[in-house]
């Protein structure tokens, strides 16, 4: 990620210097391409802008904001912060309840709770008071590092190919069952996990330094691994981005500044400054 | 439905503003200047801002019973005039953001101005070109109201299944919380599914009373039929499922979610079967193959192709290239991989049963969304004539990239690079890396195997030596590190430091440096294309803009505009 904001600093330098002024993006076509279409940014949230430590490592999405779970190290609990949907303004911070270490990993929500594990247990905070509300135990693996959930089932996984999906029975303490759902994440580096409504699928992010994000389908078999430009990628969700309330895919980044990404896929082209002015009113 | 009564408000309002003040001819209602804008929810806020405003600015206009220069014209083209209160109202119903585009960039005003204008004359020659008439522009506005409408009724039918949640239904669920079961479906027959594990009261009613019924090992057919095996159960300890149901308002709650969510995706799936069921529809395998063709690059696109053939009527490659440019702007698209081809025909024509349905439940939104689809196909067809007119037509050469190059005023330092042997160690090798750090040549052995950044490698197959790195493309937040190494140690590899939370660390050691230089031709040519494709593209458009100038007549009152306030929503009562 490092070496291609270089390059994007680089060329905005050189934009700079010439009479264009006005940088503004429009999508391109996909048409004819033999390669993955570049995921592109919709939008962004620097964490560590917002009190964030380079530590932040899960995120989820209560269906108004995000919550991103962040492992600080300046001593006492670790952190939850909760950000705005929509203005990205954060919220609160609360504290993790009893974790340590790096605490909470990748979160998601079903809706009345936010879930994260540090190890076999899985905790859950109320979406709407922040308190810690239970927890239940999975021994899939440990920690449930990813965190799905399609509304039935979860989805967890852990530095492998392997994604376990849950079955929880509601019950605080309860042990829930699991099946190993999927094999499909080929460079075994399972970290946060995704599930997509709209196209009825999973989306896993990874941390293997190879910039890759696997797709997978109700059935567990893979879709397609697709490249984009997170080299080490936390937690992910689906989530609304600032231009529209649809939901999106977004991936927390363990980069330097530690970051939210929201992606689109097509190419992005450079557009004259008169031309940009114009398209501002459609 | 308030988006509606919000809308038909400002409507009103604006029939009454024009009937009190229409001087000028003008082509457009105020309000239908920007009907075409995208966002529901932007357009909720600007029309009660809007409304706002209009509602004041109607009472004072019609209290004083003045003619100001609100009327007067501001832009004409081919006769047809948009006076400054109609610009106004333009500049009103746009969102924050929208105005802040303008306000950041200085001179906002006769930048907005001029920019409408040009907006005007881009749509006319929209309509002159017929371009919302290509198939493509339709394909994508097909794509998107699938999109939007298939959203819908995904809400609405979640939305119906909570409502149909009964207070039986949440005792039930109480009642059987904590039992997961697995069985089977038609066990030892050719459509033998096994289920599970599955929490027992989110199944439907009719499945689980059966279960709860059965022990098991033991198999009975249901109403229908179909014979279910009880597999196996797993029910949590009473203690924890009373002190849960102790706090019944959250187990309500949760039971509320739970059912809705297990209903909704099951009446989800009947619906859009039954409506597939009915279309009929027939995938080609031959057009796919001949599709990811196209996109590998290995075959021309054949448009007429019919991919799915439906009695909705037949979709063709030529609208799966569009659906597929669609779909690229929200996922990843390998529309060259039959896996991932043949996944999105099927969610296309998922989504498309579920438009259909949402269509029949609830026409009138669906006309509105048609509305809405109607101002989108205009942008997208506005990106096209640019396209057409503009990027179509520069032509970026070698030579004019080389000019560039000499004509730089001064030509750029490139910084020190350094090139390094990186691996990534797991923790169970920390100790037996540390070890051989001590010992002649004893890491090659510990790193042999090692993970390692394959992207920043040059060599095919990659290595672990990465290419020339300045210091911040240095992986593992090392940097400093490298750079302070004294250039000649080349054999002392590092300790090792934390990657990735504790369980990944990085080692590495120094192979070769590349010093401060002046950049060569090559080193800045992609960033010189650039420059002169942005250049050429400014050029082009500052062109085309006159000409269309010209061909429209498009004339500005140069005279009134410097005497108009600075904030373009004073202009209604001006």
């Amino acid at each position: 990620m490092r070496f291609i904001l270089i390059l994007l600093a680089l060329a905005l330098v050189v934009y700079a210097n010439s009479e264009t002024t006005d940088v503004d993006f429009v999508r391109g076509s996909v048409g004819g391409n033999g390669s993955d279409a570049f995921l592109d940014e919709l939008d962004y949230i620097d964490l560590e802008a917002l009190g964030g430590s380079v530590r932040c490592v899960g995120v989820g999405f209560d269906g108004a904001n995000f919550w991103v779970s962040d492992a600080q190290s300046g001593g006492g609990p670790l952190w939850i912060h909760v950000i705005d949907g929509v203005t990205h303004n954060l919220i609160t911070t609360f504290d993790q309840y009893e974790t340590e270490g790096w605490g909470l990993r990748d979160l998601c929500c079903d809706g009345t709770y936010m879930f994260g594990s540090q190890d076999n247990e899985v905790d859950y905070y109320d979406i709407g008071t922040y308190d810690y509300a239970g927890y239940y135990i999975c021994n899939a693996v440990s920690p449930n590092r990813a965190q799905g959930w399609d509304g039935t089932h979860f989805y967890t996984g852990s530095g492998s190919a392997n994604v376990y999906q849950v079955t929880w029975d509601g019950v605080s303490g309860s042990t829930a069952s699991y099946t190993t759902w999927s094999t499909a994440v080929t460079n075994g580096k399972t970290y946060g996990a995704a599930w997509d409504a709209y196209n009825d699928c999973l989306w896993v992010s990874t941390n293997n330094y190879d910039y890759m994000i696997y797709q997978i389908d109700s059935n567990g078999d893979l879709i397609a691994d697709h490249t984009y430009n997170i080299e080490i990628a936390g937690g992910c969700t689906p989530g609304i981005y600032s231009g529209s309330y649809d939901n999106q895919l977004w991936v927390l980044e363990q980069g330097s500044p530690d970051a939210l990404h929201c992606y689109e896929t097509a190419p992005l082209a450079l557009e004259p400054d008169s031309w940009g002015s114009i398209k501002t009113l459609f | 439905m308030l988006l509606n009564q919000i809308h038909g408000a400002v409507s009103k309002l604006y029939s009454r503003s024009s009937a009190i003040k229409n001087q000028g001819g003008s082509e457009y209602p105020p309000f239908l200047l920007f009907a075409e804008h995208e966002r529901i929810v932007d357009l909720k806020h600007l029309y009660l801002t809007g409304a706002a405003l209009i509602s004041v600015c109607l009472i004072t206009n019609i209290s004083c019973g003045t003619v100001s220069e609100a009327d007067t014209w501001l832009i004409s083209i081919d006769n047809s005039t948009i006076s400054v209160s109609e610009a106004a109202y333009a500049w009103i119903m746009l969102s924050p953001e929208q105005q802040n585009y303008f306000i950041q960039r200085g001179d906002h005003v006769n930048r907005f101005i001029v920019s409408l204008a040009r907006k005007k004359m881009v749509i006319r020659e929209i309509h002159r070109l017929n371009y919302l008439q290509r198939p493509d522009v339709i394909a994508l506005g097909n794509a998107w109201i699938r999109r939007q409408a298939s959203l819908l009724a995904r809400e609405t039918i979640i939305a119906a299944a909570e409502e149909s949640i009964t207070e039986d239904d949440i005792n039930y669920f109480k009642d059987h919380m904590g039992t997961t079961v697995w069985y089977t479906v038609l066990p030892e027959s050719p459509g033998e599914m096994l289920s599970g594990p599955a929490h027992l009261p989110e199944l439907s009613r009719e499945l689980a009373v059966h279960l709860d019924s059965m022990n098991p090992g033991d198999e009975l057919p249901l109403s229908d039929g179909t014979l279910i095996r009880y597999d196996s159960v797993v029910v949590t300890d009473p203690v924890l499922v009373s002190e849960t149901l102790e706090n019944s308002e959250r187990v309500t709650d949760f039971a509320l979610q739970r059912l809705s969510a297990a209903r909704g995706k099951a009446d989800l799936e009947r619906i859009a079967d039954s409506i597939l069921s009915a279309a009929e529809p027939g995938i080609s395998d031959t057009a796919i193959s001949d599709l990811t063709l196209y996109y590998s690059g290995l075959e021309d696109l054949i448009p007429e192709d019919s991919i799915v053939i439906s009695r909705y009527g037949i979709m063709t490659s030529s609208d799966f290239e569009q659906e597929i440019e669609y779909q690229s702007g929200f996922m990843p698209v390998q529309p060259y991989d039959a896996v991932w081809l043949e996944w999105f025909i099927d969610i296309t024509l998922l989504n498309d049963a579920l438009m259909h349905y949402f269509v029949a439940v609830n026409p009138e939104q669906y006309a509105n969304l048609s509305v809405e689809r109607d101002a989108w196909m205009l942008s997208i067809a506005s990106d096209k004539l640019f396209s057409d007119e503009v990027y179509s037509v520069i032509g970026i050469t070698p030579e004019l990239i080389r000019d560039e190059f000499d004509n730089l005023i001064e030509i750029p330092i490139i910084p020190e690079k350094r090139s390094i042997q990186c691996v990534q160690i797991q923790s169970d090798d920390v100790y037996a890396y540390e070890t051989a750090l001590s010992e002649a040549n004893g890491v090659d052995s510990i790193i042999e195997g090692c993970g390692f950044w394959k992207l920043l490698s040059e060599d095919n197959p990659p290595s672990n030596i990465t290419r020339l790195l300045l210091m911040e493309e240095i992986p593992g937040f090392r940097g400093e590190e490298v750079f302070a190494m004294l250039p000649g140690d080349t054999v002392t590899w590092s300790s090792l430091s934390s990657l990735f939370e504790d369980y990944e660390y990085m080692a590495f050691r120094l192979v070769e440096i590349y010093p401060p230089h002046t950049a060569t031709f090559e080193e800045l040519e992609e960033d010189l294309y650039q420059t002169v494709r942005v250049r050429l593209e400014e050029e082009r458009t500052s062109v085309w803009l006159e000409e269309l100038g010209e061909k429209y007549s498009l004339v500005i009152n140069e005279d009134l505009l410097p005497s108009l306030p600075s904030d373009p929503a004073l202009w209604i009562t001006y």
